[in-house]
């Protein structure tokens, strides 16, 4: 440095700080400067914080001036060195104490890592203890500069206190003892990291010196993580594959984006190239737009469905950046102008539907409604629970029925209770009762799937339905699928005849078609007399439709003349359509119960 | 202190006192530091500097360094910083001209960007960001009226370097100069990033007016604002009557899925460290409102369960609600046999006889993942077909991820009927699973070894689907057996059309017969309508048949109407049959 420098130096006063305001300020004094602080207030975040600490006279007033009047960093940093310069171990501790009591959070992180470096030069081991007494989450940092610091004058003994400490602890001692100290050899700095057991630190801490810098050579640096780190990004860190991101746009600075292809080659599989991608499509929209399209043509025309992955990747993490980009790259393309577009939609629905539906305005009008859909659909497993708030903006009514059966099948099998609740609320955008209704047994089915045992206190502590038929009815019937002999079972608890006669309508339907009729008419015959003919009107579709030459074989035994003739009808169409497989004589056993318009039908026979 | 620490209920793990030898001097003392610096000052060059530094701490570094820089002038900071550039040791060159363009920014602001107009974007990004964390505290109107001047990422830097440097601005004043640099998010998230996790005093101020700035509906706000929300929430709840915290809460916000986000991450926050007092909240939300007390429920007894299996279980039992206690004992017997399957197999005989079973059956899964032998042995004890066949398919994919042949061996040679009827099955997934690891030379081997000679098939098409057509095609030589040929086919052709290379799928089956074609175009229709309608539309007329034109059109028409355009509709029109036109409409 020149001597004109030198000279100022001994001239000026050790806190001399530039700029206007800081002058005023200075000359006010401390004092003056605390009256009027509401002149100087930090914002209304910090505020209180700031009161707070200009009426506590405990405080020291350089740390108060430091902390409330200097809004520059560096000069914050040049008059804490000076306050702490010659501060002892006791100055530094009380300084830390009121850093993490009194001062305004947002100043608090970086006065106690200047504290604390410099306690560390004093004793370290008083350092950690300050830091112990801070909340956990705010020690990282802190821990590491203590070794950094430590390990500059004391290597052994930091590196035997930091192995001593529990982890995640010991992890950040060795971070600042490797940052600190790389002008030891990889050898030495690989065996200190052994002693931690922690090897992954010190290649993190390569990654991250990688990405810092210009890489020379990218190829070359490629080729060697290539071979360092395997072949598959997804095992590998966030800085590891951040380095290797970042040496891939280096080769892209350095030899355009022919050298993609290169860098693809060494990338199995798609979902790791599509990561790739996305970073450096992302990099590339944020610097220059035109470069990203460029990019993006690029790799179209080599990995179009990785490009299609790469987009959904990024609307994932940020929906309408990734939509602008699509819809940029999509211009370019002249077969399918909207497809990025809704490779963007489709991924930003299924983490973040509503901000989706908030920038529906913003979309091309031509992807308004299906970007509606799309997120509504998607709601249905991330929050079926918004769902119906959204439902009045669907003015076509077919679409709002899928999109509710599809809602109510899947929040069922999250939460069937809280689906059951507003089927069964008169919300206005629920379709029309009859239908409504029909969501009862799919609620119930569902929540049988998921807990047999849950579904059936839900069941009966459900009301029931018009007819005074209980949901457990569905439930039995559900459990007949999987298991009859427990549905038998259930049937004696049903709540009332109604619900009873449902459920068991339900297992005879089963039964039937698990090819057991008989049991199915024993089960039948066994009850009220007033009841069975309901139980043939309710089986009789199953069974001419599932198994129609048992019904067939099994005609005469039906004794209700109204199910005959249903039963005739179905299996005549059932013969027409799968078959034939009725004989002439099958046609004369029905043909009494066979409609006039029908008749035709019997023409269709196997001989 | 540590009254304070325990106050916000932070555990505070020990790092040893043993001070009573420790010397009082200082290691390097203010002396020592002076000495540097003064040596530093002497140095004639940025590369005497770099000698003088190396090898001293990072406090002495930077003490010194403030010291050197606080006494020069613009030039003599240019210079310093220019020859900086030459400095081999990385990590002191970015020292020396971090602070050198701090102080440079405070002289003469225009002369510090241009120091550094050639950098990378990167490194310029990095020295705008602070540029701006100085000059702004000097002049921010010439500040402003610069950054509106740069690209879009620098744009981006110097706004998060003004927003740090000015915290006594309002936020209605930060958010208005972001607007002004269009960029008004930005500023909101940063200035949620640089409160977040700090240690608030009035968290109740401080959230109203949170909300007052951010609105109620959390699901709008950006991942930095409902961080913020979720640490002031934090704060809140430390300080005591936390029920009555987490109502408040609940009142505020605007729907059930805000509530649910905020609250589960507040208490996702607590649970690892405080399971009981995270599993009160949630029950305090729940009688707030049954669907987000599940929610939140649901998070806390997988985070629980994770950790505790036993005790998350317990917590769970002693629920009064039936439905409610049924829920969360399956979310924890889940999470459990993930975390400790065997201590959950243990465990499983005092649960309820309905749980019991369950809890067999997801611990044996659990053991498939990590140890598919032990998972073999246990097997045994197992009566229901179905179960077992689920953990058979978890011990063959666990296994042949790490040794295919084992695996294929363990299925030929196992003799248990729930092994034996599914081993078509088994072999699929065990293959597709070798594949996905990358074991591809092995996978062609054990399929070509097979009896069943479309197990080749079965590779292919996993490769194309795992790495893309052209891998796959390159394992087409290996293919003679027409099953086989068949499959593999349809999976290269998938390919193709997610590629955008769908005339190669077309072209793939040119030479085969028309009914092999009509079969081969029918197994691709659904995706390709579904994902691809308009290239789809577009090759209509380089199907090989009017029959299979029609067909796929079918599937334009069933599955993707509704994003086609009138002009392509009409087209469809002169394809399909009435009935299918009507699905046009």
């Amino acid at each position: 440095m020149n001597s004109k420098l030198k000279t100022r130096l001994a001239n000026q006063s050790h806190n001399e700080s530039a700029g206007l305001p800081r002058n005023a300020l200075r000359s006010s004094a401390v004092h003056l400067g605390l009256l009027f602080w509401s002149l100087f207030t930090f914002s209304q975040l910090s505020a209180t914080e700031v009161s707070d600490l200009t009426q506590n006279s405990d405080v020291d007033v350089e740390l108060k001036r430091i902390t409330l009047f200097i809004l520059s960093e560096f000069e914050r940093s040049a008059a804490l060195y000076d306050l702490l310069a010659d501060a002892s171990a006791e100055k530094l501790e009380e300084l830390f104490n009121q850093s993490s009591n009194t001062m305004p959070s947002i100043r608090q992180a970086g006065l106690q890592e200047s504290i604390v470096r410099r306690l560390s030069l004093i004793s370290p081991q008083k350092a950690l203890n300050l830091i112990d007494e801070i909340p956990e989450d705010q020690q990282q940092l802190l821990l590491q500069a203590v070794f950094e610091e430590w390990s500059i004058f004391g290597l052994d003994e930091a590196i035997d206190r930091g192995r001593n400490l529990d982890h995640p602890k010991s992890n950040q001692a060795l971070k600042g003892i490797l940052a600190a100290r790389n002008d030891l050899s990889k050898e030495i700095q690989y065996a200190i990291a052994r002693q931690f057991g922690d090897e992954g630190v010190l290649i993190e801490l390569e990654a991250k010196r990688l990405i810092e810098g210009t890489v020379e050579d990218p190829k070359k640096v490629w080729n060697q993580l290539a071979a360092d780190y395997g072949n598959s990004l997804a095992e590998l860190s966030e800085p590891q594959r951040n380095a290797l991101a970042h040496v891939a746009g280096e080769w892209f600075n350095k030899d355009g984006f022919k050298a993609h292809q290169e860098v693809m080659e060494g990338i199995a599989s798609k979902e790791d190239r599509a990561w790739l991608v996305q970073v450096l499509l992302q990099r590339y929209f944020e610097e220059d737009a035109t470069t990203s399209v460029e990019y993006a043509r690029h790799v179209r025309t080599t990995d179009r469905e990785v490009l299609l992955q790469a987009i959904g990747i990024w609307a994932a993490e940020d929906g309408w950046s990734a939509f602008q980009a699509a819809e940029l790259v999509d211009r370019e393309i002249k077969d399918d102008s909207l497809r990025l577009q809704r490779a963007a939609i489709i991924a930003w629905a299924e983490v973040d539907g509503h901000t989706l539906l908030a920038s529906l305005p913003s979309l091309p009008s031509s992807l308004r409604g299906w970007g509606r859909e799309t997120a509504l659909l998607s709601m249905r497993y991330t929050s079926p629970e918004s769902v119906p708030d959204f439902l009045e903006d669907i003015k076509d009514d077919r679409t709002r029925r899928m999109i509710v059966d599809n809602l109510v099948r899947d929040w069922a099998r999250y939460d069937p209770l809280a689906a059951l609740e507003w089927t069964t609320s008169g919300d206005k955008n629920l379709p029309a009762a009859e239908i409504t209704q029909g969501y009862t047994g799919t609620i119930f089915y569902e929540a049988l799937r998921k807990d047999p045992l849950s579904a059936w206190e839900m069941a009966l502590a459900s009301p029931t339905d018009e007819d005074g038929v209980g949901p457990e009815a569905v439930v039995i019937g559900s459990t007949a699928r999987w298991d009859i002999e427990r549905a038998i079972e259930l049937l004696s608890s049903a709540r009332n005849s109604a619900t009873r006669r449902t459920a068991l309508s339900s297992i005879a339907t089963h039964l039937i078609e698990d090819g057991k009729s008989d049991r199915a008419l024993q089960m039948i015959s066994d009850e009220p007399e007033q009841d069975q003919q309901k139980h043939f009107e309710a089986i009789v579709w199953n069974w001419a439709v599932k198994q129609p030459q048992d019904l067939l074989e099994k005609f005469d035994s039906v004794p209700y003349e109204e199910v005959k003739r249903e039963g005739a009808r179905l299996i005549l169409v059932e013969n027409y359509i799968d078959g034939p497989f009725m004989t002439k004589k099958d046609m004369e056993k029905i043909k009494e119960y066979v409609a006039e318009k029908d008749l035709e039908l019997m023409q269709h026979t196997v001989d | 202190m540590a009254a304070w620490a325990v106050l916000f209920g932070l555990a505070v793990a020990t790092l040893g006192k043993t001070v009573a030898d420790e010397s009082e001097e200082p290691r390097i003392s203010a002396n020592e530091i002076e000495q540097t610096a003064s040596r530093i000052l002497n140095a004639s060059t940025a590369r005497e500097v770099e000698k003088e530094l190396r090898g001293k701490g990072g406090y002495e570094r930077s003490s010194a360094l403030h010291g050197l820089v606080q006494q020069s002038d613009a030039e003599e900071l240019s210079k310093f910083f220019s020859d900086s550039e030459e400095l081999t040791t990385r990590e002191l060159r970015d020292e020396l001209q971090q602070i050198s363009i701090r102080k440079l920014s405070l002289l003469d602001p225009q002369k510090a960007l241009s120091l550094i107009a050639d950098f990378s974007q990167h490194r310029r990004k990095g020295f705008i960001e602070l540029i701006y964390q100085e000059w702004p505290t000097l002049d921010i109107k010439k500040a402003v009226e610069h950054a509106k001047k740069l690209s879009q990422p620098e744009r981006g830097a110097a706004l998060r370097g003004l927003v740090r440097a000015r915290p006594d601005l309002t936020e209605r004043e930060l958010r208005e100069i972001g607007r002004d640099l269009d960029d008004e998010q930005l500023v909101v998230n940063t200035i949620a990033r640089l409160v977040t996790n700090l240690a608030v005093r009035r968290p109740n101020e401080f959230w109203e007016d949170t909300l007052a700035r951010y609105g109620s509906n959390v699901m709008l706000m950006s991942a930095p604002q409902v961080e913020l929300l979720s640490s002031i929430a934090e704060s809140w709840i430390e300080q005591g009557n936390e029920a009555e915290a987490v109502r408040m809460i609940f009142g505020s916000l605007d729907n059930d899925a805000s509530r649910s986000r905020v609250i589960g991450q507040l208490l996702q926050s607590i649970v690892k460290e405080e399971p009981s007092r995270a599993f009160e909240l949630a029950t305090v939300t729940g009688e707030l409102s049954r669907r987000v007390g599940v929610r939140v429920m649901d998070g806390v007894m997988k985070s629980w369960a994770g950790n505790d299996g036993p005790v998350a279980f317990a917590a769970a039992s002693d629920i009064e609600d039936s439905v409610a206690k049924s829920r969360y004992q399956r979310i924890v017997v889940l999470e459990w046999a993930k975390s400790d399957p065997l201590s959950l197999l243990e465990a499983k005989t005092g649960f309820p006889p309905h749980l019991e079973k369950f809890a067999h059956m997801e611990a044996l899964k659990g053991i498939a993942g990590s140890s598919p032998m032990d998972a073999i042995e246990y097997m045994a004890e197992i009566t229901d077909e179905s179960a077992k066949t689920a953990i058979a398919r978890a011990v063959a994919v666990s296994m042949a991820g790490s040794d295919l042949r084992a695996a294929v061996q363990w299925v030929q040679l196992n003799t248990d009927p729930a092994t034996q009827d599914h081993q078509l099955t088994l072999r699929s997934l065990m293959l597709r699973e070798a594949v996905r690891v990358g074991d591809l030379q092995t996978a062609i081997e054990v399929a070509l070894e097979q009896s069943n000679a479309t197990e080749l098939g079965w590779v292919i098409d996993a490769m194309a689907d795992i790495y893309g057509s052209e891998r796959a095609l390159d394992a087409m030589q290996h293919v003679s057996d027409p099953e086989a040929l068949k499959t593999a086919y349809i999976g290269i052709g998938n390919a193709f059309i997610r590629e955008g290379k769908s005339s190669q799928a077309i072209e793939l089956v040119k030479e085969q017969p028309m009914e092999y074609q009509k079969s081969y175009f029918g197994r691709l229709a659904g995706w390709w309508a579904e994902y691809e309608p308009h290239d789809l539309f577009e090759k209509l007329n380089e199907l090989p048949s009017d029959d299979i034109k029609r067909m796929l059109g079918r599937s334009l028409a069933s599955i993707s109407a509704r994003q086609l355009t009138d002009e392509q509709k009409e087209v469809l029109r002169g394809i399909l049959s009435p009935l299918a036109q009507q699905m046009l409409d």
